[in-house]
């Protein structure tokens, strides 16, 4: 029988496995997708890193459940920021690595991937990078306003401030000249 | 150009209803690419940490995780466990647990080992660690299955750094002796500021290990690579602050090292085995920023800066004398303040960082392009200073190498951070520049000879300020501070220019700006105590938001990219 998010926090802050088991088999998807939109080298080890960081410090959390997702995107987006540094630091001793196809791919697949892949970091690249965050945590973590204002310590106003002028941006560059700035352009129905 | 969106139409587009809008369709093409991705597995390290975590658990309070632990372990990790009544092995009143691999048993791949402190309980073993026998208090032989394991080099796999390697014997009841280290620290847990604590134990054979960390809200934490053998390195990350925590063993004492890099200091405390400081000072404290210390600039004002309650150097009060505006600025580096004193084109700079513990106080005078720095030391907590910073001959401006960051403030495009190419410099420069504004609410609502009597006694105060709206004039808009938020806001004036006409709109929270087929809109948005305000371009398609707050005590309006 399932369990709900609030019980299962009430099971994990107890140190019930269930509760454990139920809060990451929630919350693992959009971390991981998360970590993909800002492009964490190892999207997977990360949102590993985040539950053991959560569970670790559940105790420290006193909030409830409604937070609790802010808090884990919390730790979580502090992860992608070590991560970038980690990354950026790396830059200039490391060649770049090709990265392998997954194996039940086809080759079309596996282009048609590459190519999605690379008209949603295009389009993303329209954004500033406040911007970007808000709209990914929107549309891929699914947090609500006050869950991202949580995870990015900014005020609400300021948070629909940025998502506001993030899509204004997008619908801008959308209904533009074809091309407009040398861009290649992709779009998807 | 479609029409601008609402908020309604914001929400729609987000839940996927508005896919028939081009702008609907981008977001749910790049929801569905990112809704293709798994969700990530528990790892090893995640299942074993949840299995350690129980067993931490279970120490101290809750027995009844043991079952749960069990069954987590013997199903889900795929990792079987034996439970057996052991003799704990004190190790210093603390516990420790680690996780060794044991070869070439079919059934037993993994198997937790703890050593628990005070009393026999029912917990997890299989194998037994070679602990040094002067911390183990009962030797007691373990009574568990005997274990026939090849004398493989095991791999430690505990989810911390440094830990000590344990030797795994071909029995179970087998305890080697060791030598006995000069310097045995059981664990200690150590406060890091307010960022968090570590709790580290270890000897002088083994070095240091980290048992346990933990972190304040909005911090991170992360075990660093050593630099040296032994030693134990933390550190503490939120955003672009960080704060380190380095202990090592040295010359049978133990020293932690904490360094503050907000405000770039650093203090060092040596600690006993015991845990007991070396010279009674219980405090690791490397951040002495003085409660409240107050610089005379020139004659144009004084600067009171001090600990802010992040811990980190802050403007805590500023005044100005007759004639000159004062604002805090944004400043350059972490953990350095910055002030500006303008006066028409007239203009004082001042900026304070904690630098190798010493306080750096730079004042430039600009009318006269010199400028001094002077060093002080810093006052112990709570001890009030009052100082002057009188300006040397301009023989120092050739010594000063920190021109390039003088010339940055002249561009005052720092606030704007962001690649926003909708953000023009004039708008920061509006925001920056002008100088009726000051920060001071009192003294604002003083100069405006509106009713103010004395500024302890009112709650809540109407603060007014004043912005200018790219080229085509400004907006004065008034206020209602209580503490720390603002409960109400509305344009008292606007005034147009460069023949711009300005209309305050019906609400007070609206002006238009017209200039022929030109056309600006200022709107002011309150929203549960906080307050954004948006200043959009019709003529060149520039949008600009703001994000109005008191901070520190103070009114803020910040660009927000």
């Amino acid at each position: 029988m399932s369990i709900s998010q609030k019980e299962a926090l009430h099971l994990a802050r107890q140190g019930d496995q269930r509760g454990y088991t139920a809060l990451f088999a929630e919350l693992s998807g959009p971390i991981t997708r998360f970590a993909h939109s800002r492009s964490a080298e190892d999207p997977e080890g990360l949102t590993n890193e985040v539950f053991i960081a959560a569970f670790e410090h559940l105790h420290q959390f006193s909030g409830e459940i409604d937070d609790f997702r802010g808090w884990v995107f919390t730790i979580a987006r502090n992860k992608t920021i070590d991560d970038a540094r980690r990354r950026n630091r790396r830059l200039d001793t490391v060649a770049e690595t090709v990265e392998e196809a997954e194996p039940s791919l086809s080759a079309e697949e596996e282009v048609i991937a590459r190519l999605e892949a690379e008209w949603v970091e295009e389009t993303l690249s329209i954004l500033t990078e406040e911007q970007r965050e808000v709209i990914l945590l929107r549309i891929v973590g699914n947090l609500t306003m006050p869950e991202i204002a949580q995870t990015i310590n900014k005020p609400l106003g300021a948070v629909k401030a940025l998502q506001r002028r993030g899509l204004r941006r997008l619908e801008k560059e959308i209904t533009a000249e074809p091309y407009p700035s040398g861009r290649r352009r992709r779009w998807r129905k | 150009m479609s029409k601008p969106l609402n908020d309604d139409e914001v929400e729609k587009i987000l839940q996927g209803k508005a896919t028939s809008r081009p702008l609907g369709a981008i977001l749910e093409s790049i929801r569905s690419h990112f809704a293709s991705i798994d969700p990530a597995e528990p790892n090893d390290e995640l299942q074993r940490f949840v299995s350690v975590e129980l067993l931490h658990a279970s120490d101290t309070k809750d027995k009844k995780m043991l079952p749960a632990l069990l069954n987590f372990a013997g199903t889900v990790v795929g990792k079987v466990l034996l439970t057996t009544t052991v003799a704990a092995a004190s190790v210093g009143g603390a516990h420790a647990t680690g996780i060794v691999e044991v070869p070439v048993i079919p059934e037993v791949a993994t198997a937790v080992a703890s050593v628990v402190a005070d009393t026999a309980i029912n917990i997890v073993e299989v194998i037994d660690v070679v602990v040094p026998v002067d911390i183990i208090a009962d030797p007691e032989p373990v009574v568990a299955e005997p274990v026939v394991a090849e004398p493989a080099t095991p791999e430690p796999v505990v989810p911390t750094t440094v830990t000590p390697e344990p030797v795994v014997t071909t029995t179970s009841t087998t305890t080697t002796e060791a030598p006995v280290p000069r310097f045995v620290l059981v664990a200690q847990t150590f406060d890091v500021l307010e960022v968090g604590t570590v709790t580290v134990e270890g000897n002088t054979d083994i070095g240091l290990t980290i048992l346990a960390t933990t972190f304040a809200q909005g911090w991170d934490v992360e075990v660093e690579q050593a630099d040296l053998p032994g030693e134990a390195s933390v550190s503490f990350r939120s955003g672009g602050d960080r704060v380190d925590f380095d202990a090592l063993i040295v010359d049978d004492q133990l020293r932690v090292s904490v360094r503050d890099r907000r405000t770039d200091t650093r203090g060092d405390q040596f600690f006993d085995a015991d845990g007991n400081p070396v010279d009674g000072n219980p405090v690791v404290d490397p951040t002495p920023i003085p409660a409240s210390q107050t610089f005379d600039v020139l004659e144009v004002g004084t600067v009171t800066i001090g600990r802010g309650d992040d811990a980190q150097l802050a403007v805590l009060e500023t005044t100005s004398t007759t004639g000159w505006a004062v604002s805090t600025d944004q400043a350059e580096e972490p953990g350095e303040v910055s002030v500006t004193f303008r006066n028409d084109d007239a203009r004082v700079d001042f900026k304070a960082s904690v630098e190798d513990g010493q306080l750096r106080i730079r004042v430039r005078d600009r009318r006269t392009d010199t400028r001094n720095e002077e060093f002080f030391d810093l006052q112990p907590v709570g001890t009030p200073n009052q100082a002057t910073i009188d300006l040397d001959d301009s023989d120092d401006v050739d010594q000063d190498d920190d021109d390039t960051d003088v010339d940055q403030d002249d561009d005052d495009t720092d606030v704007d951070q962001d690649d926003d190419d909708q953000d023009s410099p004039d708008a920061d420069e509006d925001q920056d520049d002008d100088g009726q504004d000051s920060p001071d609410a009192d003294e604002d609502q003083d100069d405006d000879g509106q009713d103010s009597p004395d500024a302890d006694e009112v709650s809540p105060l109407i603060v007014l300020r004043s912005m200018n709206v790219f080229d085509a004039g400004s907006v004065t808009f008034s206020t209602v501070v209580n503490g720390d938020s603002l409960s109400r806001i509305a344009v008292t004036s606007v005034a147009g220019t460069n023949g711009w006409s300005a209309e305050i709109l019906s609400g007070n929270m609206k002006v238009r700006f017209e200039n022929g087929d030109n056309r600006i809109d200022f709107e002011a948005i309150f929203n549960n105590g906080e307050v954004t305000i948006n200043i959009r371009h019709r003529g060149t398609d520039q949008e600009l938001d703001y994000q109005v707050q008191i901070v520190d005590g103070q009114l803020q309006i910040e660009a927000i990219s």
